[in-house]
This record gives C-alpha cells, structure tokens and sequence, in this order.
C-alpha cells in the first residue's frame, strides 16, 4: 500500500513539475508577444506560481476526465520520463515550496486540516485561500521511488502528460491569435481603441465608453474650450511657476485680509509675470499673487452639452490632476472646506499634478441652508486674499469659516483652480457666486458633428443606422449627446437597428425638454401645422402625413394621436389653456353663428373642470383630458397663417386685483366695529353696503361754513357723513389726479375717494363715476370733525380700560370669597392681597376724583357702577369683614 | 352711530316683526337654557343673522351684545408643514362669530382647531355656575343676581359657549366633515348656530344634527311696513307708493330695502312719489352687459363682453350672482322660446362652474353659447 502510494505521489509530483515549466515558458511568450514555440525552456518555478495555479485547475479538470479507475494505465514513454527526471534534478531550494504547494495536491481550506504539519498559504485566482502541506523527507523517499520505478510504469493517465500539456498549449496559442486579431480590428478605430479594450475589461455604458479623453475629441463649442483652457493656463504661473507656491509649507502664508472683488481687480493691474497671458483679455490679469482675476469657472447649459467632459479634460490638458465633487457627495460648508482644502494641499503620489476641483451640479443638491452656506464658504475663499508680506500676520478679518483651519494663524486662499458646473445659472443659491466667477455659457453643439460622431460610434459598436435616422436623432435630442448615447445603447441592448421607423414610432430619443408656448400655440390655431414638424424640427424628412382629407380615418387618428403626444410632451397644459383662451380673440377663423366659439368655449369648462378634479384630488392623470381641449381647438378654431399671438397676462391680471381688492376688503371690514361687522359678510358687504354706503357719504347740500353756522339740515347732514365715516372706519383721501379735468364748473371741487379705499368696489367703466366731488373747505370741516370725534372717544375708550383692568380682578375674589373654609385657607394670602390693592385703587380713585375736580370723577365714578352692573361680579358690595375670613 | 341697517336691527327676539312665528318657536326653544345646534337657512337679507343673534341674546342676556373684534392668528401644525390661518372674529364672553369660508381652502383646519380651542376653555359662565353649585351661599346670590338683571334668568344655565359660523354653505366639503364629527364630541361645551344661504350645499350628516330654521325672505307686504316702520321710526314721512317701490326693488331683501330708503333720503327729502330708486353698480354693469350681448353676436364682441365679466370678477362680485342676473336681464328682452333655453344654459354653466375653478372660463362658455342660439334665432326669425 505504501508503495503505491509512493508512486502515486510521485507521478503526480512529476506532472506537476511539467505542467510549470511549460506554463512558466507560455507565459514568458505571451508576454514577449513572440507566438508560441513547443521549445521546452527551463523557468523558474516561483515566477510562474501565480499563473500557474490557474492553469492547473484547467489542467486538473484535462486530468479530471482522462483519469479512469487505476488500473487503465496510460503508458508514458521513457525517454519523456527521464526528461521529466532530468528538470526534476535541477530545481533549485526555493521552488521547492511552490511544488510542495502543487504536490499535496488537495490543498485544504482550513489550517486545522493542516494537522500542524509545515504548510504555506496560497490564494487562489477566486480569492480562495487554502493550506497547503510541506513535507520535505518524504519528498526525497519519492523521488528515489520514482527514479526506480519509472522504468516499469506508465502513468495513471490515459492521455500522456505531454499531450495533455501540448493540449493546453494549443489552445492558449489560439486565444492570444485570436485576441490579437481582435486587437489589430480596433486599431482601426484610431483614437476610440481605448474605448474598446475598454470594453473587453467589461460592460460599460456608452457614455462613458465614448467619452472623448483628448481636447480635441470634445464635442463642445471651440471658443468655449479654448478660453477654459486659456483661464486654466492662467493659472500656471501660480501653481507651476518658478517661485511656485508650496502648499505643504502653509504657515508661510499670511493672513488675507478681505478686499472686495473691485478692489482687487484695481490692484490686480500687476502684469510683469503674466507674460504667459500675454495674448489673454486684459481683464484676465493675474492679480498681486499670480492668480486669475476670477478664481473661479462656473459653466451653465443644459444637460448633455459636455460640461463635465470639458472641465476634465481641459484640465487635464493643463496637467492637472481633477478632483470631482457631485450632487452625490457630502456638500455642506464644512464638507466642502475641506474638499478643497485638500486639494489645494495635496498632490497626486502618483504623478506629482496638482488637483484641480471640479464641483458638479452645484446647483441642484446646493439648495437649502446647508448648500448655501457652502456656496458662501466658496465665495469667501475666493475673495480671500494674501495680503502683503509687511502687514502683521494673524489678523483675519471675519472670515469664520475660511480661518477654521487654520488656528487662527493663516487665511486660507484659493491656490488651486475651481470649476463650478451648474444647468441653472439663476439658481438663487448661486447668486453670490456668479459675481465672482467667470461665467461660461454651453451652447448647443453642432449637429452635424453630433451625428458624424454618432455615426462612428455606431460603426465601432456595430448598430446599424438608417441614413439620416442619427441625424435626426441628435436634432430630437436637442444637443444633448448624453441622451443620443443612451439611445444608441437601448437600440443595442435590444438588438435593434435605429431605423426612421422606430425613431418616429417608439418616440425613442424625444427629450422631455420645455417647448416654446408660442410654438405649441402656433401649431394649435394653424390649420396646416404639421406633425412631422412639431415633433422633428423642421430640417428633418420625415415622411410627414398629409392631412388633405386623402388619408382619411386612419391618417387623422395618426396626426391626433401625435399632436396629443406632442401636447402631452409640453407638460404646462394650465399654461397652454390660459393662453390659448386669451389668444382665441386673435385667430381669424370663419365662424358665422359662433357655433365654433361657444364649442371652443365648452371645451375649455371641460378642461376646467379637469383642472378642478387635478387640484381636488391630487391626481394628475387627469391631465390627459385636459390636452384634448387644445385639440378640439385645432379642428374648430385654427386658420391658416400664423397668428398673432400674445403672453397671456390678462388672466394673471385679474387674478392679482381680485387679490387686492379681496385684501382691501377683508382688512376694512376686520377693523369694523363688531355691530356693523357681524350684520354683513364680504358677499354683502360687496353687493349691498358699500354702494350704499359710499352714497350716503356724498356731501349734498353742505356749505363751506364752520358748524356753528350751519342749518339744522346741513348739520344733520354732516352728523351723518362723521358718523358713518367713523363708525365704518373710513377716512377721505384726496385723488392725485383730482376732478379737474371733468369739467369747468368743477374747477373749484376735488375728487376724493376714500380709504380704505373700498369705494373701488362700485366703480365701473362706462358707468357714471362715483367719486365723491367736494369743495376742500367742506372736506376739512368733516375732516376736524372726524378728528374730534375720533379723539373723543379714544378718550372714553381709555379711561374704560383702565376702569376695566381694575375691575377686572374682582371676580375671583368674590368666588374666593364665597368658596368654603379649605378652599378658603389655600387662597388665603392670594385674595386678601388682591383685595388690599382693590381698596387702594378705589381710594387712588377717589383721590384723583378730588384732585381733578368733579367733572372727571364723575366721569370715574359711572363707569364703575356700570361695570358693576353688568353681572360681572358683585363682590364689591358686599361688606367684608376681616374677621370672617380668617 | 351707522347705517339703518344695523340701526334698526331688532335686539330681541320679542321685538322682531317679520319672522315673529319663529321667534316665538325660538324662544320657547331656549327657554329651558339650554339649546341644539342651529342651522339657519334662508336667502340673503331674510334676517337670518338677526334671529340669530336675538338668539343669542335671548340665551345669554345682553351679555352677549357686549361684542369686539378680533383679528385672531390660528398656528396649525400639518403633518408636513406649519401653517397660519388669520381670520376676523367678533366675540363675546358666550360666543364667537367668523366666517371659515374666508380662509379658502384652509378652512378645514379653523373649523377643527376654533372648536377645540373653544372645547378647552370653558366660558365664564360655566365657570360661575360650578362655583355656585359649590356653595349653598350661592342660592341667595343668584336669586339678586336674577333680579337685577332681569331679562336673562336664564343666563346662568349655559355651561357652553357658543360658535356662530356664517355662510356655511360656502365650507369645502372637507371642512363640512370636520364638522360633522366636532360637533358631536364637542357639544357639551360648545353649540354651534350657523347661517347659511343654500340648504343643498351643506352636507347631510350636518343638517340632520341641527334644527333647521328656515329664514325665508318676508313678502312684499311685509317689506313695505318694514321700510314704514323704519322710517316713522327716522320720522320720515314715506310716501305709499315709494315704499312700495322700494320694497320691489329691494328684491325682498330686508338690508337692500334699508339701505336704499337711507339713499334716498340723502338724495332727496322731503320724498317724493316718483323718486329714483339707485341701484348698486354691479347691477347696472350687468345690465350693460346683456345689452351689449343682444346687440351683437360676434366673436369681437364676445371678448368685449370678457373683459366686462372680468371687471366684475374682480370685484368680487360672486360669480353665481352674475349667471343669475345676466340670465335674468337677458330673459326681460327675449322671446318666449329663447327663455326656457336660456335658462338652461345659465343652470348647466353653474352647475359646471362648481365643477371648476375659474369662473371667467364658465361665464363665456354661457355667453358664447347664449350669442351662438340667439343668432341662430334671430337669423332665422328675421331673415
């Protein structure tokens, strides 16, 4: 048993050893690139061991299936098996670990099954760790056994070894022939072969896939692209430069004290080290550190247009190393901070480039207290400036946050360029960003470029694409080449060619972006709008249905069905129907018995209704039957030609003065006294009061005479004018414009309205104006009079109060007063105090009475006794005795 | 001092002339102290908000006439978000008035929160009550109380306070189910008495858990001894036939008829038979718009007719006023075959207007549609 065990070691050590040599030889061919040759060469086992474990798995499972039971025996020749013996003599100490490795030949997962013998750890291609077991003596036993055996036996494989290796081989060779091959195609693809090998490492999205890597790959306008890199060129003479600052030595920086962006910009004129910038705008003078006047770049555009690709590429032209912070990371003040911070201390271990930051999206995720603050701590660190060498260090003048780091020692300053890329340039986060930074706007790339290189792509991923059908898909998508791409990718997932058909059926590639009202408008109230169009743009040859009656039923469904999509694709239906309500005066269409208008006019209380059903029940899918109204409109009120159109404002107008009016009536009608308030609500108030009452307030009959001399009538009629003028809480205010202009016999009248001016509510045009025409000597008797009126009983008013405040404690104490005798000794100190200033006040009142002579007190005294009255309370007349209480 | 309207207003419910019969049911109602929810309905100006406060007083004594303003601030926590709710009260020690309506779409939370609010403080009388149970001195107390006051020997039995909410009517349905259910877990500390003009449009389950009291507007007899009386009482002399010309044109609306007899003697006094009778503006505005609308059916014209209706709108002026007196002023020049259409049309654009939201867009639907039938008519009348 022993010996056969022996023996089986043994061939399977000699297998082994074969097995990495030759892996060891194809991996040096592979990697010299020379081809395979069956030539056997001598490698060193511990070089291979790494590869070699991969391939003798293949080999096991070669091995796995040629082994049959141990009695088929496959006969290795002698010679082979010398040879075998021969290498086996040569292996120097050091390979003999790996070959134990290969020789325990089921290496254990676990280090107990080891069973303490010497082992070494190996870790497998899958990340597999296992054990395996070193035992030296019984090697060189096997060795010797084998030696003397190899005579006698074959092996135990059905297949010879060598074949079995020269299997193997063969078939590496073919798969490095065929990746070459493979290689030299893509080669083809000149600059995007990158791209490719890319994808053989993996799946990518295209996107990212085609992704242009060079400056001269983007997509993006030129100008646009060379005055980035023309601003991040500025920037050379502070970071590359030859007394370029080292950011590792901070504490040599001085404390910047805050100059605002004028005033650096004033001193900022220091040119004799921006020869560099020789040809750049004047305004783009490197300030007093060397610095870009503007520090920082903010690119706006829609999605799409490569504002990403630009700032990385362009700053990687400049050699910079680019550090990306998106919408997905962190981004408050603090987070930021530091960000840049470290860019601005570090570099790259790699290659030495400095960083350059790129925010991302700073827009949309900065919203919000958090993003603002950061925004702020950006823009300080931009305006942030090292102040001379002369002037003391340490003083930091406000700049919190900037000085966080830096122990109050050092101010940081922006040393690093910043790039800010946001879609909305008017963001209201962004505002104090914007007058600092240099601003780029993306224009929509050029189609033609666009599709020349969709064309490409297509050709490297092999998507057929009909003729034009690229074209119009990067006209659909409105320049943005991210969404080309992603389409492309779809079709190819799908394994489906970008045909017209497709294009313009499946409405693939048609971006959710704002339409033009107008544009929408235009296509409802014109006859001959046309489908193709509205969807396409206007360049595109899509087969465009005709709509002359000749394509009958199923032609007017198709144009239906695509105008509904289109309308549905414009998403502001409410706006859409206010404008087209407003703008349905200005259609010339033939409507003899306004049958057309009144549909058109149902049409839009359908559509109302609509809206009533979104806003009450939250749910929008209602929409849809919104958007049939516009399409109603088309078949009853559309004309050939265009319109004249206009922005609908007189909706909004009305709204916005009913507004007003309705505040100007619920803050009269709050400061009405309460009798005259809960007699009327706002609808009455509207439809019956005022008219009525601005009438009653028309001063007839009233001569410019003080009042003393006034007839009885014309005092009763200025009685009345006070009172309500009073008791409504109006007031007269003269109109700017006054009545001048209405005629001559006027001339000595002003026209007033009044104030609160509720008098609105009753003025029509057309009807005869209400305004309230009076000589200005009747308007200042009733104004005095109103004013004493006024103060009168302001005066009353007061003196209740006071009355009343004093009063008011009362009730408690007679409720005390009467509550049984536990109740009694709780409240004991609380009533009898009150009680004390009760009496004092009474006397305080007395007091003043006698004081201010007879009139007041009375006055004092009634009020009293009113209140007294009233039920409140009748504590006060009771007669307490101190006796009882205690 | 102010206008005739509240002037005369009658404080008690023995001294109302008009609804005498339901002031009479009314007071016997109370009479035990306590009282059910009410709910009166009836057209504007029928005097629903005088029984209602001659109610009240009858209920509270002249307490509840002692009344202020408030501009009172509601902080309601929504799930998502905090929100401020501003309305006008008027209040007494045993009521509070608002309107919820006011507050739009937010009235909901008034009509929830100004209950509750109310649920938790208790009015002063119920708090002078419990006291006075307490303690066997407080017999006597009452009984001098009661003597001097008199009127209101009841007062003292109300433990609650009570809510008058006007025009509810105009509550979303959603405030109406709030109300449904506060009304019954509340209603041992807080009744509510409320005004409205159009039955239909309160829900069900409020109606069934409230007295109705029909207010109906008084008929043209009793308009014209309403003005006669308010004006003995002014010490005018009214001639017969003014009053009864302005009992017609008040609409049978008791403030209206006030107001306009006050208009008229500022504009003229000693009355005269034939004196003009003014009508509010809006009226006449409406007036010009039917005429304008009969005397062209084009679409020029119909956006001219737009910018008037807007005028109105604007105004606040209710838009289903507007339907209402628009169909009223156009039906007094048509033909009898058009009336019956006509009237139509204004109920179904209504109607769709309740359905909607902005009246300008139902209010031309009805003109437009009223232009086309007219035209039609006319076309094929005359020729």
């Amino acid at each position: 048993m022993d010996d056969l065990d022996d023996m089986l070691d043994m061939e399977a050590e000699m297998e082994l050893e074969e097995q990495m040599d030759l892996l060891g030889e194809l991996e040096e061919e592979e990697k010299s690139g020379k081809g395979t040759s069956p030539k056997r060469r001598k490698v060193g086992g511990g070089e291979a061991a790494p590869a070699s474990l991969g391939m003798t798995q293949e080999l096991e499972q070669l091995v796995g299936q040629s082994v049959d039971p141990e009695t088929e025996r496959a006969e290795l020749t002698e010679n082979e098996l010398q040879e075998l013996a021969a290498t086996q003599g040569d292996d120097n100490p050091s390979d003999e670990d790996c070959e134990e490795e290969e020789e325990s030949f089921l290496p254990v997962r676990y280090l107990y099954q080891t069973e303490g013998r010497d082992h070494v750890s190996v870790t497998l291609e899958g990340g597999k760790r296992v054990y395996c077991t070193v035992n030296g003596e019984q090697r060189e036993k096997k060795q010797v056994a084998g030696r003397k055996r190899k005579g006698k036996t074959g092996g135990f494989l059905a297949v010879p070894v060598r074949q079995l290796i020269e299997q193997v081989e063969r078939k590496r060779v073919q798969k490095i022939i065929q990746e070459s091959e493979n290689l030299s195609k893509s080669v083809d693809g000149a600059d995007l072969s990158q791209a490719k090998r890319a994808d053989v490492a993996g799946e990518k999205l295209l996107v990212s896939k085609y992704a242009p890597r060079r400056f001269i790959e983007l997509l993006s306008d030129e100008q646009t692209n060379r005055e980035v890199v023309r601003w991040l060129k500025l920037w050379d003479h502070y970071v590359f430069g030859k007394e370029q600052v080292k950011p590792a030595k901070p504490k040599r920086e001085e404390a910047g004290s805050f100059l605002s962006k004028n005033e650096w910009l004033k001193t900022g004129n220091d040119k004799k080290k921006s020869s560099r910038a020789g040809n750049a705008y004047t305004n783009e003078a490197l300030d007093k550190d060397g610095r870009p006047s503007q520090k920082v770049l903010l690119f706006c555009g829609p999605p799409g247009f490569g504002k990403t690709t630009l700032a990385h590429i362009a700053a990687k032209q400049c050699g910079y190393r680019t550090v990306e912070v998106n919408a997905s990371d962190d981004r408050n003040a603090g987070a930021l901070n530091k960000k840049i911070m470290d860019a601005m201390q570090m570099q790259s271990m790699k290659d030495g480039r400095p960083t350059c930051l790129v925010i991302d999206e700073i827009d949309g995720a900065m919203g919000g207290s958090d993003g603002k603050g950061a925004i702020n701590m950006l823009v300080q660190l931009i305006n942030a400036k090292r102040s001379d060498a002369s002037t003391a260090a340490g003083v930091v003048e406000g700049e919190g946050s900037s000085r966080r780091k830096g122990k109050g020692k050092k101010a940081d300053i922006l040393t690093r360029p910043v790039i800010c890329i946001c879609n909305d340039l008017y963001a209201n986060a962004l505002r104090p960003l914007r007058d600092v930074a240099r601003i780029f706007h993306f224009k929509k790339p050029d189609s033609r470029k666009i599709s020349a290189r969709l064309r490409r792509i297509c050709q490297l991923e092999k998507i057929e694409a009909e003729g034009n059908a690229l074209g119009i898909l990067s006209q659909k998508s409105d320049g943005d080449i991210r969404s080309c791409l992603n389409t492309l990718e779809f079709l190819q997932r799908q394994q489906q060619k970008l045909s017209m058909s497709s294009l313009h059926a499946m409405g693939i590639g048609a971006k959710d972006k704002v339409d033009n009202v107008f544009h929408v408008m235009e296509s409802v109230f014109n006859t001959n709008s046309k489908l193709g169009e509205a969807d396409g743009g206007p360049s595109t040859s899509v087969p465009r249905a005709s709509f002359e009656a000749k394509g009958g039923a199923s032609k007017k469904r198709q144009r239906v069905t695509q105008f509904y999509q289109k309308l549905m694709n414009f998403g502001e239906t409410d706006l859409l129907l206010t404008s087209c309500f407003e703008n349905l005066s200005n259609v010339k269409y033939q409507d003899i018995n306004l049958v057309k208008t009144s549909q058109a006019a149902e049409w839009f209380v359908f559509a109302d209704e609509m809206s009533k059903g979104i806003s009450d029940l939250n749910d929008f899918s209602l929409n849809k039957f919104r958007v049939a109204a516009p399409i109603a409109l088309n078949t009853l009120a559309s004309a050939p030609g265009r319109p004249q159109l206009t922005w609908a404002k007189v909706d909004g107008n009305a709204r916005y003065q009913h507004r007003v009016q309705e505040s100007v009536l619920h803050s009269w009608m709050s400061n009405l006294q309460p009798a005259a308030k809960s007699g009327m609500n706002t609808t009455t108030a509207v439809l019956d009061v005022i008219p009525h009452l601005c009438k009653s307030l028309v001063p007839r009959g009233l001569r410019p005479v003080a009042p003393e001399l006034m007839r009885a009538k014309e005092r009763v009629t200025l009685k009345r004018i006070v009172d309500h003028l009073v008791s409504y809480g109006l007031s007269l205010k003269m109109n700017k414009q006054g009545g001048d202009s209405d005629g001559n016999f006027r001339m000595s009248r002003t026209s007033y309205s009044l104030q609160p001016e509720i008098d609105k509510f009753h003025r029509y045009e057309g009807l005869p104006s209400n305004e309230i025409y009076m000589n200005s000597a009747v308007k200042q008797i009733i104004t005095y009079e109103q004013e004493t009126r006024k103060i009168r009983s302001k005066r009353e008013a007061g003196v209740k109060e006071s009355l009343e405040d004093k009063v008011k404690s009362k009730p408690k104490d007679s409720a005390s007063k009467k509550s049984g005798g536990e109740e009694r000794k709780k409240h004991h100190e609380h009533w009898l105090s009150k009680m004390r200033t009760a009496v004092e006040n009474k006397q305080e009142l007395r007091r003043m009475g006698g004081k201010k002579g007879g009139t007041i007190c009375r006055e004092v005294a009634y009020p009293m006794l009113y209140t007294y009255h009233e039920g409140v309370t009748n504590a006060v007349k009771r007669r307490v005795v101190l006796k009882e209480l205690v | 001092m102010s206008l005739w309207v509240d002037k005369h207003r009658p404080r008690s419910l023995d001294k109302l002339v008009v609804h005498s019969r339901q002031a009479k049911q009314l007071k016997k109602l109370v009479s035990a102290g306590d009282c059910p929810h009410l709910l009166f309905y009836g057209p504007s100006g029928a005097g629903k908000k005088t029984l209602c406060l001659a109610t009240l007083r009858e209920l509270f004594g002249p307490g509840a006439e002692k009344l202020k303003t408030e501009q009172k601030t509601w902080q309601i926590q929504l799930p998502t978000r905090k929100i401020e709710v501003e309305l006008a009260t008027v209040s007494s020690n045993y009521h509070l008035e608002l309107s919820p309506s006011e507050a739009g779409r937010r009235d909901v939370h008034v009509v929830q929160e100004v209950i509750k609010e109310m649920a938790k403080t208790k009015s002063s009388n119920a708090m002078f009550q419990e006291q006075s149970n307490m303690f066997g001195a407080a017999k006597g107390q009452q009984g001098s109380q009661e003597k001097k006051k008199g009127e209101a020997p009841k007062s003292v039995k109300c433990t609650y306070k009570v809510l008058l909410i006007n025009e509810v009517d105009r509550l979303t349905s959603h405030a109406q189910h709030a109300l449904r259910r506060t009304m019954e877990k509340y209603s041992k500390q807080c009744r509510l008495v409320m005004t409205c003009t159009n039955l239909s449009k309160v829900i069900d389950p409020v109606q069934s858990r409230c007295v109705c009291v029909r207010v109906k507007a008084p008929k043209q007899g009793e308009m014209k001894s309403l003005v006669a009386q308010v004006a003995e009482k002014e010490r005018l002399t009214l001639p017969e036939t003014l009053a009864e010309r302005i009992a017609e044109g008040s609409n049978r609306s008791m403030r209206r008829a006030l107001l306009m007899l006050e208009t008229c003697k500022i504009n003229r006094y000693p009355f005269e038979e034939n004196q003009e009778i003014q009508l509010p503006e809006w009226e006449l505005f409406i007036k010009e718009i039917a005429q304008s609308i009969l005397k062209e059916q084009t679409p020029k014209s119909l956006f001219q007719v737009r910018e008037m209706l807007y005028k109105l709108l604007v105004n606040c002026v209710p838009a289903d006023l507007i339907f209402a007196k628009l169909a009223q002023e156009l039906m007094c020049k048509l033909d009898d075959e058009l009336k019956y259409e006509i009237v139509k049309m204004a109920a179904t654009f209504e109607h769709r207007l309740r359905l909607g939201t902005k009246p300008i867009i139902h209010l031309e639907a009805f003109v437009a549609k009223f232009m086309s039938s007219y035209k039609e008519w006319s076309i094929r009348i005359f020729g």
